[in-house]
């Protein structure tokens, strides 16, 4: 089916499936059988523009472990596109009827695309910073998406989200209880995110950055060659240290066999992601959504939980 | 279908305001006027904010002392210093109610000379009630870097707050103010949300199998809007940056990216060596002293586990320090 924009007169495909679009010249989003919105659009302008953003993609690349020594400064820009990627935003909230009080609520964003052109991290939250109403003027050269997936299909996952923990709270709360789960779309908004293309000797990369918060989501670069040996010989050596402090522990306990059986699969475990690092010539920076500090206090956490199990086991 | 594009005009001089729905206020750029754009403003605090200054100076006391950049101080440079006020709720909430499940104990019986230890399970109920302060960040869907930290921050320090109306040197306060996209009411529902399953996950970690758990959630105290001033400084250490967050009424640090220095590299692989160490002592003590197998196989998996965490960390590209 042909559209033209009742904006800037573009006409363009739209599958038959969907009902709101967006027009990919500047942006204008319908409802093309009602000829308006009936919820509310919005846009983030894009805060990061392509020279800062690459700056802060570049500036990521340049602390990997292995980057070669001047890699941010002798990468070729070859190309850069800024995606605005389709969000649905919605409301979901479980509630008991009547009886024990259950209570579930979260506000879900969710990309309304099959295909996501850029790759955005599993439960990546969309930051705070100032979104704005529909204006032509700050949309230019960017490409659009119109939403693939429709509203309700994305309102399901929504609230399949909610349902697990609100189920998992209802069966604790007690049998028979009457509950539901209520949702609604709060509007759409339309999310930039810069793709770079850049080369480095016969190498190609891509790398992505949240125009609107400046994060690297994503980036390749090359690691050194010095520095895969580095990573590699790091592996073996562990390997041998784990045997040896293996045998030593055995020996010092007369069960040298025991004692390396010990030692070796721990340096093996540790082993692994310095082989990794070692493998591939071409590695990828990913966002990290958790952050490595609720990572490390979480293991911490569970390393605990471990210990306390140990204690109830019977000697 | 036409755009209609509202025009906002300073109330002082007329000159043009760039206005978005996020914008509670504005200074006009001619002649200084803060143009309000909430219905009551008293309904909104504000923690007042140290300047810009204050917190350059105190990241650049924390370089002269940090253990680990006072190595490289002369080779950081300030790249980027931004501030802004986020908004939030805060409440104060009873939880009451009670939870039922099953705990584990080890017990010592001495039966003649025999001496035994056992394991029962046991089953756990206990009523709890108990006052909890919980903050919500008035946006949707958004959380940004050491959010989590200011609001516990806000909560444990307590500084005082005055309505925004009182602000007078809007010239000078070069930070921006996010609006808040949630009411009092949808604030209160996620606020008791929150305190449901803050419960939830305390009680969880006091049995080993949760069967009941009830709990009544009734708001005491409500807080009016609180924006709270945050600031985060971006700096770069030979061609690559890093970013330090900072709550702004104490310019108390909140998290900091670090860079990874080779002898921190050097102290990772000496964790995962000991990852090994862990296991084989494990394994020996338990084969050599006759203990219960199921030992071997613990000491075997925390090694591992020891030694893969580090292993991981001896590649990787930066630290996080907490403040």
């Amino acid at each position: 089916m042909n559209y033209t924009c009742s904006n800037c007169g573009g006409s363009f495909d739209v599958p038959e499936t969907v009902s709101v679009v967006t027009c990919p010249y500047c942006g204008l989003t319908v409802n093309i059988k009602v000829g308006k919105l009936d919820f509310e659009h919005y846009f983030y302008p894009a805060i990061y523009d392509a020279q800062t953003a690459y700056g802060r993609l570049k500036s990521i690349l340049s602390r990997q472990f292995g980057v070669p020594k001047g890699f941010s400064d002798q990468i070729n820009l070859m190309g850069r596109v800024l995606h605005y990627i389709p969000l649905y935003l919605f409301y979901v909230e479980g509630r008991s009827k009547g009886g024990q009080e259950v209570l579930e609520v979260e506000y879900v964003a969710l990309p309304a695309l099959k295909m996501l052109p850029v790759p955005i991290p599993q439960g990546y939250s969309f930051p705070v910073r100032g979104k704005i109403y529909f204006k032509p003027q700050i949309v230019k050269d960017a490409k659009f998406y119109s939403p693939t997936v429709s509203i309700d299909d994305l309102e399901k996952i929504a609230r399949a989200r909610v349902y697990n923990r609100f189920s998992r709270e209802l069966d604790l709360a007690g049998r028979g209880l009457e509950a539901k789960i209520e949702s609604r779309c709060e509007g759409l908004v339309h999310y930039p995110i810069w793709e770079f293309r850049y080369s480095y000797l016969n190498y190609q990369f891509n790398g992505f950055v949240d125009a609107v918060n400046g994060e690297v989501l994503y980036g390749q670069y090359l690691v050194s060659t010095m520095h895969r040996t580095i990573s590699m010989s790091l592996g073996v050596g562990l390997i041998f240290a784990g045997a040896i402090i293996g045998l030593i522990s055995g020996l010092a306990l007369s069960a040298p066999l025991i004692g390396l059986i010990g030692g070796v699969p721990p340096a093996f475990a540790g082993a692994i992601p310095l082989f990794m690092r070692g493998a591939y010539k071409v590695q990828t920076y990913t966002l990290k959504v958790f952050g490595t500090y609720e990572r490390e206090a979480s293991l911490g956490k569970e390393i605990i939980e471990a210990v306390k199990f140990i204690g109830r086991i019977p000697i | 279908m036409s755009i209609v594009i509202q025009e906002f005009k300073c109330r002082n001089c007329g000159g043009k305001l760039d206005v978005t729905p996020e914008t509670i206020m504005v200074v006009c750029s001619y002649c200084g006027t803060p143009n309000w754009f909430v219905e009551a403003t008293e309904d909104i605090m504000v923690v007042p904010s140290m300047g810009r200054d204050d917190i350059v100076k105190s990241f650049l006391t924390r370089i002269s002392e940090d253990f680990d950049l006072k190595r490289i101080a002369d080779k950081i440079q300030i790249v980027e210093v931004r501030g802004v006020y986020i908004p939030f709720y805060f409440f104060s909430i009873k939880v009451e109610g009670f939870y039922e499940g099953w705990k584990t104990e080890r017990v010592v019986e001495t039966v003649g000379r025999r001496t035994q230890v056992k394991t029962r399970r046991k089953r756990v109920s206990e009523s709890f009630s108990s006052i909890l302060k919980i903050p919500v960040l008035a946006r949707r869907s958004a959380e940004d870097f050491s959010l989590k930290e200011l609001s516990s921050h806000y909560n444990y320090s307590n500084p005082p707050s005055i309505p925004i109306g009182d602000i007078k040197d809007f010239k000078n306060l070069k930070m921006s103010f996010l609006r808040s996209e949630i009411g009092v009411e949808e604030a209160s529902v996620i606020a008791r949300d929150d305190a449901g399953d803050m419960m939830l996950r305390k009680v969880s970690s006091k049995v080993d199998e949760l069967t009941k758990f009830v709990c009544n959630t009734k708001i005491v105290e409500k807080s009016k809007l609180t924006l709270l001033p945050y600031w985060y400084i971006i700096y770069s250490y030979g061609n690559a940056q890093y970013r330090v967050a900072y709550a702004g009424w104490d310019c108390h640090l909140l998290l900091a990216q670090e860079p990874v220095m080779a002898y921190h590299r050097v102290g990772y692989i000496l964790g995962a060596v000991s990852g090994c160490l862990i296991s084989a002592l494990g394994l020996t003590f338990t084969f050599v002293g006759g203990l219960n197998p199921i030992y071997s196989l613990f000491s075997l998996a925390a090694g591992c586990v020891v030694s893969w965490f580090f292993g991981g960390k001896v590649v990787e590209d930066v630290r996080i320090e907490g403040g």
